[in-house]
Protein backbone atom coordinates (compact mmCIF):
# COMPACT_ATOMS: atom_id res chain seq x y z
CA UNK A 1 0.00 0.00 0.00
CA UNK A 2 1.20 3.47 -0.83
CA UNK A 3 1.64 6.10 1.86
CA UNK A 4 -1.56 7.93 0.84
CA UNK A 5 -3.63 4.76 1.08
CA UNK A 6 -2.16 3.87 4.47
CA UNK A 7 -2.69 7.41 5.74
CA UNK A 8 -6.31 7.42 4.58
CA UNK A 9 -6.95 3.98 6.11
CA UNK A 10 -5.63 5.18 9.47
CA UNK A 11 -7.57 8.42 9.11
CA UNK A 12 -10.83 6.54 8.41
CA UNK A 13 -10.36 4.24 11.39
CA UNK A 14 -9.65 7.26 13.64
CA UNK A 15 -12.74 9.12 12.40
CA UNK A 16 -15.02 6.11 12.94
CA UNK A 17 -13.50 5.51 16.39
CA UNK A 18 -14.00 9.15 17.43
CA UNK A 19 -17.59 9.17 16.16
CA UNK A 20 -18.34 5.99 18.14
CA UNK A 21 -16.57 7.43 21.20
CA UNK A 22 -18.60 10.65 20.99
CA UNK A 23 -21.85 8.67 20.71
CA UNK A 24 -20.79 6.52 23.67
CA UNK A 25 -20.03 9.55 25.83
CA UNK A 26 -23.15 11.40 24.72
CA UNK A 27 -25.79 8.69 25.19
CA UNK A 28 -26.98 7.17 28.44
CA UNK A 29 -27.31 3.65 27.03
CA UNK A 30 -23.71 2.40 26.98
CA UNK A 31 -22.34 -0.04 24.43
CA UNK A 32 -19.43 -2.39 25.00
CA UNK A 33 -16.08 -0.57 24.99
CA UNK A 34 -14.55 -3.42 22.99
CA UNK A 35 -17.08 -2.54 20.26
CA UNK A 36 -16.17 1.16 20.42
CA UNK A 37 -12.51 0.25 19.86
CA UNK A 38 -13.45 -1.94 16.86
CA UNK A 39 -12.03 0.41 14.15
CA UNK A 40 -8.70 0.46 15.98
CA UNK A 41 -8.73 -3.35 16.34
CA UNK A 42 -9.30 -3.61 12.57
CA UNK A 43 -6.44 -1.21 11.90
CA UNK A 44 -4.17 -3.26 14.18
CA UNK A 45 -5.29 -6.46 12.45
CA UNK A 46 -4.33 -4.93 9.10
CA UNK A 47 -0.91 -3.94 10.48
CA UNK A 48 -0.41 -7.47 11.86
CA UNK A 49 -1.38 -8.88 8.46
CA UNK A 50 1.26 -6.71 6.76
CA UNK A 51 3.90 -7.78 9.28
CA UNK A 52 3.10 -11.46 8.68
CA UNK A 53 3.07 -10.93 4.89
CA UNK A 54 6.42 -9.15 5.00
CA UNK A 55 7.90 -12.00 7.07
CA UNK A 56 6.54 -14.72 4.80
CA UNK A 57 6.88 -13.10 1.38
CA UNK A 58 10.54 -12.17 1.03
CA UNK A 59 13.67 -11.20 2.88
CA UNK A 60 14.73 -8.65 0.30
CA UNK A 61 11.57 -6.58 0.70
CA UNK A 62 11.14 -6.21 -3.04
CA UNK A 63 7.38 -6.44 -2.65
CA UNK A 64 7.38 -3.90 0.17
CA UNK A 65 9.21 -1.01 -1.46
CA UNK A 66 6.26 1.29 -0.81
CA UNK A 67 6.29 0.41 2.88
CA UNK A 68 9.81 0.79 4.26
CA UNK A 69 8.38 0.50 7.75
CA UNK A 70 7.69 -3.21 7.23
CA UNK A 71 11.24 -4.06 6.06
CA UNK A 72 14.25 -5.59 7.79
CA UNK A 73 14.94 -4.67 11.40
CA UNK A 74 12.09 -2.15 11.37
CA UNK A 75 9.68 -5.09 11.23
CA UNK A 76 10.73 -6.01 14.75
CA UNK A 77 10.17 -2.44 16.03
CA UNK A 78 6.76 -2.29 14.37
CA UNK A 79 5.85 -5.68 15.81
CA UNK A 80 6.75 -4.56 19.35
CA UNK A 81 4.83 -1.28 18.96
CA UNK A 82 1.79 -3.09 17.56
CA UNK A 83 1.87 -5.64 20.38
CA UNK A 84 2.21 -2.99 23.12
CA UNK A 85 -0.59 -0.94 21.53
CA UNK A 86 -2.92 -3.95 21.54
CA UNK A 87 -2.06 -4.76 25.19
CA UNK A 88 -2.63 -1.11 26.19
CA UNK A 89 -6.01 -1.05 24.44
CA UNK A 90 -7.05 -4.37 25.97
CA UNK A 91 -6.25 -3.23 29.51
CA UNK A 92 -8.00 0.09 28.89
CA UNK A 93 -11.11 -1.66 27.56
CA UNK A 94 -11.05 -4.05 30.53
CA UNK A 95 -10.92 -1.13 32.97
CA UNK A 96 -13.71 0.76 31.19
CA UNK A 97 -15.93 -2.33 31.02
CA UNK A 98 -15.46 -3.27 34.69
CA UNK A 99 -15.83 -0.11 36.75
CA UNK A 100 -14.65 -1.77 39.98
CA UNK A 101 -11.96 -4.22 38.97
CA UNK A 102 -9.39 -5.50 41.42
CA UNK A 103 -6.71 -4.33 38.99
CA UNK A 104 -4.83 -1.26 40.36
CA UNK A 105 -4.84 1.79 38.09
CA UNK A 106 -1.08 1.71 37.48
CA UNK A 107 -1.46 -1.74 35.90
CA UNK A 108 -3.81 -0.13 33.38
CA UNK A 109 -1.32 2.63 32.62
CA UNK A 110 1.79 0.43 32.59
CA UNK A 111 1.44 -0.72 28.92
CA UNK A 112 0.65 2.87 27.89
CA UNK A 113 3.76 4.20 29.67
CA UNK A 114 5.90 1.44 28.17
CA UNK A 115 4.60 2.30 24.71
CA UNK A 116 5.24 6.04 25.14
CA UNK A 117 8.76 5.46 26.55
CA UNK A 118 9.52 3.09 23.67
CA UNK A 119 8.32 5.71 21.16
CA UNK A 120 10.48 8.37 22.86
CA UNK A 121 13.49 6.02 22.58
CA UNK A 122 12.75 5.59 18.86
CA UNK A 123 12.36 9.33 18.24
CA UNK A 124 15.56 10.51 20.02
CA UNK A 125 18.32 8.96 17.75
CA UNK A 126 17.12 10.61 14.48
CA UNK A 127 16.89 13.91 16.34
CA UNK A 128 20.46 13.57 17.69
CA UNK A 129 21.74 12.56 14.21
CA UNK A 130 19.96 15.57 12.66
CA UNK A 131 21.56 18.04 15.08
CA UNK A 132 25.01 16.43 14.71
CA UNK A 133 24.81 16.95 10.92
CA UNK B 1 -1.50 1.19 10.35
CA UNK B 2 1.94 2.16 11.46
CA UNK B 3 4.31 4.55 9.73
CA UNK B 4 8.01 5.30 9.52
CA UNK B 5 9.08 8.48 11.29
CA UNK B 6 9.77 10.34 8.05
CA UNK B 7 6.37 9.34 6.69
CA UNK B 8 4.69 10.80 9.77
CA UNK B 9 6.75 13.99 9.41
CA UNK B 10 5.54 14.33 5.82
CA UNK B 11 1.93 13.54 6.61
CA UNK B 12 1.32 15.47 9.82
CA UNK B 13 3.70 18.36 9.10
CA UNK B 14 5.28 17.95 12.54
CA UNK B 15 9.03 17.91 13.08
CA UNK B 16 10.72 15.12 15.04
CA UNK B 17 11.45 17.59 17.84
CA UNK B 18 7.76 18.51 18.14
CA UNK B 19 6.85 14.82 18.26
CA UNK B 20 9.36 14.31 21.09
CA UNK B 21 7.93 17.25 23.05
CA UNK B 22 4.38 15.94 22.62
CA UNK B 23 5.40 12.40 23.63
CA UNK B 24 7.13 13.60 26.81
CA UNK B 25 4.10 15.76 27.64
CA UNK B 26 1.80 12.81 27.05
CA UNK B 27 3.89 10.66 29.40
CA UNK B 28 3.74 13.24 32.20
CA UNK B 29 0.01 13.79 31.55
CA UNK B 30 -0.76 10.06 31.87
CA UNK B 31 1.23 9.92 35.14
CA UNK B 32 -0.80 12.88 36.51
CA UNK B 33 -4.02 11.22 35.27
CA UNK B 34 -3.12 7.96 37.01
CA UNK B 35 -2.47 9.88 40.25
CA UNK B 36 -5.88 11.58 39.93
CA UNK B 37 -7.75 8.35 39.12
CA UNK B 38 -6.01 6.60 42.04
CA UNK B 39 -7.07 9.43 44.42
CA UNK B 40 -3.44 10.15 45.34
CA UNK B 41 -3.22 13.73 44.03
CA UNK B 42 -5.26 16.34 42.06
CA UNK B 43 -8.47 14.72 43.31
CA UNK B 44 -10.72 17.76 43.75
CA UNK B 45 -13.87 17.83 41.59
CA UNK B 46 -15.32 21.15 42.80
CA UNK B 47 -16.01 23.72 40.03
CA UNK B 48 -13.49 26.29 41.28
CA UNK B 49 -10.66 23.77 41.59
CA UNK B 50 -7.56 23.92 39.40
CA UNK B 51 -6.77 20.20 39.73
CA UNK B 52 -8.06 19.23 36.26
CA UNK B 53 -6.02 22.07 34.75
CA UNK B 54 -2.91 20.84 36.59
CA UNK B 55 -3.45 17.33 35.19
CA UNK B 56 -3.67 18.78 31.67
CA UNK B 57 -0.83 21.28 32.23
CA UNK B 58 1.94 19.14 30.58
CA UNK B 59 -0.06 19.16 27.34
CA UNK B 60 -0.47 22.95 27.50
CA UNK B 61 3.24 23.38 28.25
CA UNK B 62 4.05 21.23 25.19
CA UNK B 63 1.80 23.46 23.06
CA UNK B 64 3.59 26.58 24.32
CA UNK B 65 7.01 25.04 23.63
CA UNK B 66 5.93 24.02 20.12
CA UNK B 67 4.58 27.54 19.47
CA UNK B 68 7.94 29.01 20.56
CA UNK B 69 9.78 26.49 18.33
CA UNK B 70 7.53 27.40 15.36
CA UNK B 71 8.18 31.12 15.84
CA UNK B 72 11.94 30.45 15.77
CA UNK B 73 11.59 28.33 12.61
CA UNK B 74 9.44 31.06 11.01
CA UNK B 75 12.06 33.75 11.72
CA UNK B 76 14.92 31.56 10.47
CA UNK B 77 13.11 30.60 7.26
CA UNK B 78 12.22 34.26 6.66
CA UNK B 79 15.84 35.37 7.15
CA UNK B 80 17.05 32.64 4.77
CA UNK B 81 14.58 33.91 2.15
CA UNK B 82 12.11 30.99 2.13
CA UNK B 83 9.11 33.27 2.67
CA UNK B 84 6.49 31.07 0.97
CA UNK B 85 7.60 27.95 2.85
CA UNK B 86 7.72 29.89 6.13
CA UNK B 87 4.15 31.16 5.71
CA UNK B 88 2.76 27.73 4.69
CA UNK B 89 4.48 26.00 7.60
CA UNK B 90 3.41 28.59 10.15
CA UNK B 91 -0.24 28.57 8.99
CA UNK B 92 -0.41 24.76 9.23
CA UNK B 93 1.36 24.52 12.62
CA UNK B 94 -0.66 27.38 14.09
CA UNK B 95 -3.94 25.83 12.93
CA UNK B 96 -2.99 22.45 14.43
CA UNK B 97 -1.88 23.95 17.75
CA UNK B 98 -4.89 26.27 18.03
CA UNK B 99 -7.50 23.58 17.31
CA UNK B 100 -5.79 21.01 19.54
CA UNK B 101 -5.51 23.53 22.40
CA UNK B 102 -9.14 24.56 21.94
CA UNK B 103 -10.22 20.93 22.34
CA UNK B 104 -8.19 20.60 25.55
CA UNK B 105 -9.57 23.83 27.00
CA UNK B 106 -13.17 22.76 26.26
CA UNK B 107 -12.51 19.33 27.78
CA UNK B 108 -10.88 20.83 30.89
CA UNK B 109 -13.80 23.24 31.39
CA UNK B 110 -16.26 20.35 31.10
CA UNK B 111 -14.31 18.11 33.50
CA UNK B 112 -13.87 20.98 35.96
CA UNK B 113 -17.65 21.58 35.93
CA UNK B 114 -17.36 25.08 34.43
CA UNK B 115 -19.47 24.34 31.35
CA UNK B 116 -22.24 21.98 30.26
CA UNK B 117 -21.14 21.50 26.67
CA UNK B 118 -22.02 18.20 24.98
CA UNK B 119 -19.17 15.86 24.11
CA UNK B 120 -20.02 16.29 20.41
CA UNK B 121 -19.36 20.03 20.78
CA UNK B 122 -16.13 19.37 22.69
CA UNK B 123 -14.95 16.93 20.00
CA UNK B 124 -15.79 19.26 17.11
CA UNK B 125 -12.26 20.81 16.95
CA UNK B 126 -10.83 17.29 16.63
CA UNK B 127 -13.14 16.53 13.71
CA UNK B 128 -12.09 19.81 12.11
CA UNK B 129 -8.43 18.91 12.40
CA UNK B 130 -9.13 15.44 11.02
CA UNK B 131 -10.55 17.07 7.87
CA UNK B 132 -7.32 19.07 7.48
CA UNK B 133 -5.25 15.92 8.02
CA UNK B 134 -7.31 14.07 5.38
CA UNK B 135 -6.60 16.84 2.86
CA UNK B 136 -2.90 16.56 3.68
CA UNK B 137 -3.04 12.77 3.26
CA UNK B 138 -4.48 13.23 -0.24
CA UNK B 139 -1.57 15.54 -1.13
CA UNK B 140 1.03 12.86 -0.29
CA UNK B 141 2.84 11.17 -3.18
Amino acid sequence: MALTQRALTTWASMVIFLVLLTIQLQTKQKQSWYLIFMPIWLDDALTALFIICSCVHSNSCQAMTEMPVFCGSRRCIIFVICLMKIIAQLTLCYKLENQNPQLPIYYIFLPIWTLIVYLIIIVIPPLVRHYKD
Amino acid sequence: MLFALQELVRWLGLTVFEMLVHLIALLVFTIFLALRLDDIAFTSTSPGSYDVWIVFSPLFVADVLCTYFNVIVLIRLYIEGHVKEAIARTVWSSAMLFVWSLFKVLLCRRLAGLSNLDYSEIMSPIFLILQLIAIRACQLH
